[in-house]
């Protein structure tokens, strides 16, 4: 699936490292560095969005670490592999589509500030 | 071609009473607003020019419509005569950069606008909506004294004063300076409901819609519709 380049460009403001990638058919973006809210430790890990529905969800943004955050959250994933690597992954919802890129990752952070 | 109204901001006005530019709360005031603005003393009556003999003596539990004319001056109210029918139009005051100018004409083509305040062809004229988003006046309006009597000028030729913003990935040209949350969402067109987020070189900074913020350019911002929840 490809995203329009207004919305990668987007996300690149956000993340600057950001690289797209694919498994089988499913696409992701890397988000290497991805800075989180106060409050969180660490402040700074490496996320990995989908943005497609997954799992029954709209979208999912995994992380490379748990991490722990003011606010508690059933981190439900805690070592799925995907794209070689392994991740971690707090159960939310975003009971919206449409959303953008970088809309879906605001979305996601601001569970955990 | 008429201007815009700037995100349905109401436009600044004023009323010019002895010659003093009084910058009023609405277009619609109450003469004793008037009188109070302009510390008007008691012995004084108000009066709208027209320019006439029979020139509209106001009375001071009157309200009166800037639309209708916001040039005045107080005489002696021994002098006052009564109210008489004023066939003459009212005379009309525009305001730019806090000099002002009177005019008959209600409307008034851009460049003759231009002439009438010596303003160099390449200066950007703003109609002034007290909004970070105000817009240039083109070259070719008509300028309409009832959308809004005050202007300000900036730059020279070609110079645009205003900067550059980004909202959810779209750019915006505003005006540097304080701003609030809630006028940034107006001009990114977000619903008041949603999340505004200041992306501080990835450092996610939410911004209340009451908090204010100095924009310089180049500020970047995300918008969220807070409606995730836990599963």
């Amino acid at each position: 699936m490809s995203f329009p380049p207004d919305q990668i460009a987007e996300l690149q403001a956000l993340v600057p490292g950001v690289m797209a990638c694919r498994e089988g058919v499913v696409s992701y973006f890397l988000l290497p560095g991805l800075q989180l809210p106060a409050g969180c430790t660490p402040s700074k890990v490496d996320a990995l969005l989908c943005p497609t529905p997954r799992d029954g969800y709209e979208s999912r943004l995994f992380f490379s670490q748990l991490v722990t955050s003011t606010s508690a959250r059933n981190w439900h994933v805690t070592n799925t592999r995907i794209v070689d690597r392994q991740w971690c992954a707090f159960s939310w919802k975003t009971n919206k589509t449409g959303l953008r890129l970088a809309q879906m990752v605001v979305e996601h952070l601001c569970a955990i500030k | 071609m008429t201007t815009k109204s700037s995100l349905n901001a109401a436009p600044r006005r004023f009323a010019l009473i002895n010659d003093r530019i009084i910058t009023a709360p609405k277009e619609v005031v109450p003469v004793s607003v008037l009188r109070a603005l302009a510390s008007i003393a008691a012995d004084q009556v108000l009066v709208r020019d027209h320019g006439s003999p029979n020139d509209m003596v106001l009375d001071d539990r009157a309200t009166v419509d800037l639309n209708d004319g916001n040039v005045f001056y107080t005489r002696a109210r021994c002098d006052a005569t009564p109210p008489a029918a004023c066939g003459s139009p009212a005379k009309l005051a525009f305001a730019v950069d806090d000099t002002f100018e009177l005019s008959t004409a209600a409307e008034l083509p851009f460049e003759a606008f231009m002439a009438l305040f010596g303003l160099e062809a390449g200066k950007q004229l703003f109609r002034d909506f007290e909004s970070p988003n105000d817009q240039p006046v083109a070259p070719g309006s008509v300028l309409r004294f009832k959308d809004g009597p005050v202007f300000y000028t900036r730059g020279g030729q070609h110079h645009d004063a205003r900067v550059e913003i980004t909202i959810d990935g779209v750019k915006h040209k505003v005006a540097p300076g304080k701003t609030s949350g809630a006028d940034l969402k107006k001009i990114g067109n977000v619903p008041l409901a949603d999340e505004l987020i200041q992306n501080i070189g990835g450092k996610l900074t939410p911004l209340a819609d009451d908090a204010t913020l100095c924009i310089a350019g180049g500020e970047e911002f995300v918008s969220h519709p807070r409606c995730g929840a836990s599963s």
